[in-house]
Formats: C-alpha cells, structure tokens, sequence
C-alpha cells in the first residue's frame, strides 16, 4: 500500500525546488524579491518562511525586506475585509428558492 | 458531478469572502450585495457543471468576477484602467527599512502597520486600477495562488506576477503618503536603500 504524501514532505519539496537554484552561501540580494514573492504566494506558510529566512542567514536588509512585506500581506487580510451584512444571505437564501432556471445564462462561467 | 440541492449549503460559508471581494471591486455595498446575489444564482444554475472535488471558492470567485466584468467594469471604462509605473519591489522596505523614530521609540514600519486606520488601507486598495485590484486582492486578502488568480482572472501567469508587482508597490507607496500626510512617518527619502534588495526587470 502506498500511503499519501505527507504534507510536510510536500512543503519540504516546494521549499527545496524553491530555494534550489539559491544555495544559501551564494545568497544574492537582487534574487530576494523573487525568493519573498514565492514564499508568501497564496497563504503564507509559517514552514516555506522560515526556510526562506534560513536562506537568508545573516543578510539583514533581506531578513527585513521580508518581515515587512509578510507584515504588509498580514495587514492586507486583516483589515481590508469585510463581513457580508445578515440581511444578505436571507436575501440570497430567498432568492436560490424562488430561481426560475431558465431566466439565468451560462455566458457568465 | 455536483448535486444541486447541496449548493446552498456548500457555497453559503464563502459569503463573507465574496462580499468583501465584491465591496473592494465595486465600491459600494448596494452594487457588492446584487454582485453577491447574482454570483449565487448563476453559480447555482450551473452547479451541475462543477466538478466535485475542485476548487469550488476558486469557481464562485470566477463566476462574481466575470460577472462584475460584464455589468460594472464596463461602466467604469475610460478612468479606471489606467496602467500603472513600474514602481520597485518591496516599496516600503526601500523607503522604510529600519528607520527609527526615536521620539517614539518604534520603527517606522510599526507606526505604519499600528497607526493606519482600516478605513485608509481599504481607501488605498480602491485607489487601484481595477486591474491591478483584483489581482491585488485575490493574493493579498483572499490568499489564492498566483496559478488559482490566473485561472479566475483568465490571464497569464506573467501577467499576474506583473500586475501583483506593481499593484502592491502602488499601494505600499500610497499607505507611505497617506502615513506621511498624517504626520506619523516623516524624513524619508526618495530611494533610501538602493543597494538592496533587487527589484529585477518586469514586463
């Protein structure tokens, strides 16, 4: 029986194919933009981070260019939300109910 | 194959999400909440057709987007699909860095993130071109792939990649003004910290 990937052993392989054409001790600053746009692609994984903050080792301008940018990301998703107000989904609710299918196109899809 | 009479149920918890979305696109909450209602009809009439087992966030979002093409977007054309400078990667880190207000004792970029009302980062996103918004959002607020933004938005990978940069960079750069015109961050200089982090050539 083949068990399922695991989910570590699949970010250990997304860090790694990341970070494998920028080994650590030729860390190049011109290539961190690059690196931190990866890194916080879709929801930010604390592990994919923190490789990359390995990566970075002692660079500090690189540490920091990351920490405001997972910062900036942070602030994004906390607070240009908004919640839907109750009387919507009522309105929604209603109206799945009352759907005459043949008024709606599928152009849309 | 999905089963209709499991729409509702399936697809109701995104409604936050949708709705927020659809705030930031058109502006208004009249316009986002008949954007939200249409997106569910249309999506229940199709459910038949989505796949189980895909992403069906990925799918409603698509379906509100084009939707929000064809009834909003449209309206709005001719001042809001201006195309943007190529500002550099990382914007804040190069203006801000580790700059220190000592009188405060805090970094500049805490009293950016700490001191920034909600209202003026929700006023800086809508400030975007459309184009750069959406993209902006879907990454940043929704926290979709680069791959998933593609397929709801039907452009290319590169065309993301482009986008994302210079929409994040426009934003860094009016959260910095917005903080500047309130006092909380002064004394910064154009291209603080050109010998850092590399912003690399964009198409």
């Amino acid at each position: 029986m083949i068990n399922p990937p695991d989910k570590n052993d699949a970010l250990d392989q997304q860090s790694h194919k990341m970070l494998s054409n920028h080994p650590t001790e030729t860390h190049k600053c011109e290539d961190s933009s690059a690196l931190i746009t990866q890194a916080l692609e879709g929801v930010p994984n604390p592990q994919l981070i923190q490789a990359v903050r390995s990566h970075f080792g002692a660079c500090v301008q690189c540490l920091n260019a990351l920490d405001l940018e997972i910062r900036f990301k942070l602030a994004m998703a906390q607070r240009a939300t908004d919640k839907a107000p109750p009387s919507l989904q009522l309105r929604i609710s209603e109206s799945l109910q009352r759907i005459d299918l043949k008024d709606i196109t599928i152009s849309d899809l | 194959m999905a089963d209709q009479s499991e729409f509702e149920s399936m697809a109701m918890p995104f409604m936050d999400q949708l709705y927020s979305h659809a705030l930031r696109l058109t502006k208004n909450s009249s316009d986002a909440e008949d954007l939200v209602q249409e997106t569910y009809l249309k999506g229940y009439r199709a459910f038949s057709s989505f796949e189980e087992g895909t992403n069906l966030r990925a799918w409603l979002f698509r379906i509100l987007t084009n939707s929000f093409i064809n009834n909003y977007r449209k309206k709005q054309r001719g001042f809001d699909e201006e195309d943007l400078d190529d500002l550099e990667d990382m914007y804040l880190h190069r203006r801000l860095g580790s700059t220190q207000i000592p009188s405060l004792g805090m970094s500049a970029e805490d009293m950016l993130f700490e001191r920034l009302t909600e209202e003026e980062i929700k006023d800086a996103v809508e400030g975007l071109p459309t184009q750069y918004r959406e993209v902006v959002l879907l990454a940043d607020v929704q926290g979709f792939s680069y791959k998933e933004i593609a397929d709801i938005l039907d452009i290319p990978d590169g065309t993301v990649m482009s986008r994302l940069h210079r929409g994040r960079a426009k934003l860094q750069k009016d959260l910095l003004e917005f903080a500047s015109k309130r006092g909380l961050i002064t004394g910064l200089h154009q291209d603080r910290l050109p010998e850092t982090v590399g912003a690399g050539g964009r198409s």
